[in-house]
């Protein structure tokens, strides 16, 4: 199976199951009237949106450096994470540790994310370094 | 002059190597023919225009629309847009590496990244240009092909 076969499949999954997950959690909150489980679940597809919504504003930085652009782009995403709590406080009462729960959750894939970020930075420049090297090496012969 | 040919299909690239004990007309003539090959820029300084090889080149700057090529230690304006030259270039060493510079890969020191993960190309004249996020891969992927080996 080609590669990009894999690629859309794995879209396909993912939107289902988004899609199903929300649907029966929210057919089942309607039927026995307790809407907490649908909430828990509809905060984590926010969260999710506001992520990857986030990490796609990248071209739009271009012009900053990387860790500048990580940095913008998780303080923007936990202000947004904040501001769905708030306004979610509007509707049902928040646990006290809501907003340090959201906080981390969204500090730990940012961080996790950059250190990813960083060691591929790291790989491609050894990388780029050998193949010039050897292209070099080559048009010198 | 003793000439002699070698056909073999396995070689990546045509190569010519020349013997001589002297240079002549004669070798100076064949040298000619087999730079033609290579594209040159007309250079422009003070209104005086001067071809400049492609060897020569460090890297290729835009400035408010005007080209420019820059060399070991001087600047010429050139003709042509960085995107016409981006594509002419391409098979000469060539890369776009962001929005207003191609870099001559045979006149690349080294490539490194800085604390802030930005990534910069050290020429051998010490300058230094910017690899922006978007060119990253594109200059991988080029370096992979020009290197013209299938495997890792």
């Amino acid at each position: 199976m080609s590669k990009i076969k894999i690629k859309d499949i794995l879209v396909v999954i993912c939107v289902c199951y988004t899609i199903i997950s929300l649907g029966t959690v929210l057919f089942d909150s309607i039927i026995y009237n307790s809407y907490q489980g649908f909430l828990d679940l509809f905060y984590k597809f926010i969260w999710t949106v506001i992520g990857v919504c986030t990490i796609f504003t990248h071209p739009l930085l271009e012009r900053l450096s990387p860790l500048v652009m990580i940095i913008l782009q998780y303080i923007a995403a936990l202000l947004l994470v904040f501001l769905s709590l708030w306004i979610g406080g509007f509707f049902e009462e928040l646990h006290e540790a809501a907003y340090y729960d959201g906080f981390r959750s969204f500090t730990i894939i940012y961080v996790i994310f950059a250190i990813y970020y960083y060691i591929k930075v790291f790989i491609d420049v050894r990388k780029q370094n050998r193949l010039l090297r050897e292209i070099q090496a080559v048009e010198k012969q | 002059m003793r000439v002699r040919l070698f056909q073999k299909e396995t070689l990546t690239e045509d190569r010519m190597d020349i013997y001589y004990r002297k240079m002549t007309e004669q070798i100076e003539t064949v040298l000619h023919i087999v730079k033609r090959d290579r594209p040159q820029l007309y250079g422009t300084e003070e209104g005086e225009k001067i071809i400049l090889s492609i060897d020569q080149v460090y890297y290729i700057d835009t400035v408010d629309k005007k080209t420019f090529a820059y060399l070991k230690d001087k600047v010429y304006q050139i003709q042509g847009s960085l995107s016409f030259l981006e594509k002419s270039l391409e098979d000469h060493g060539f890369c776009r590496i962001n929005k207003s510079n191609i870099v001559n890969i045979y006149r690349i020191h080294k490539v490194k990244s800085e604390v802030n993960m930005r990534m910069k190309v050290i020429l051998d004249n010490q300058e230094e240009l910017v690899i922006s996020r978007y060119y990253r891969k594109i200059f991988q992927n080029y370096l992979t092909a020009m290197r013209g080996v299938l495997h890792e």
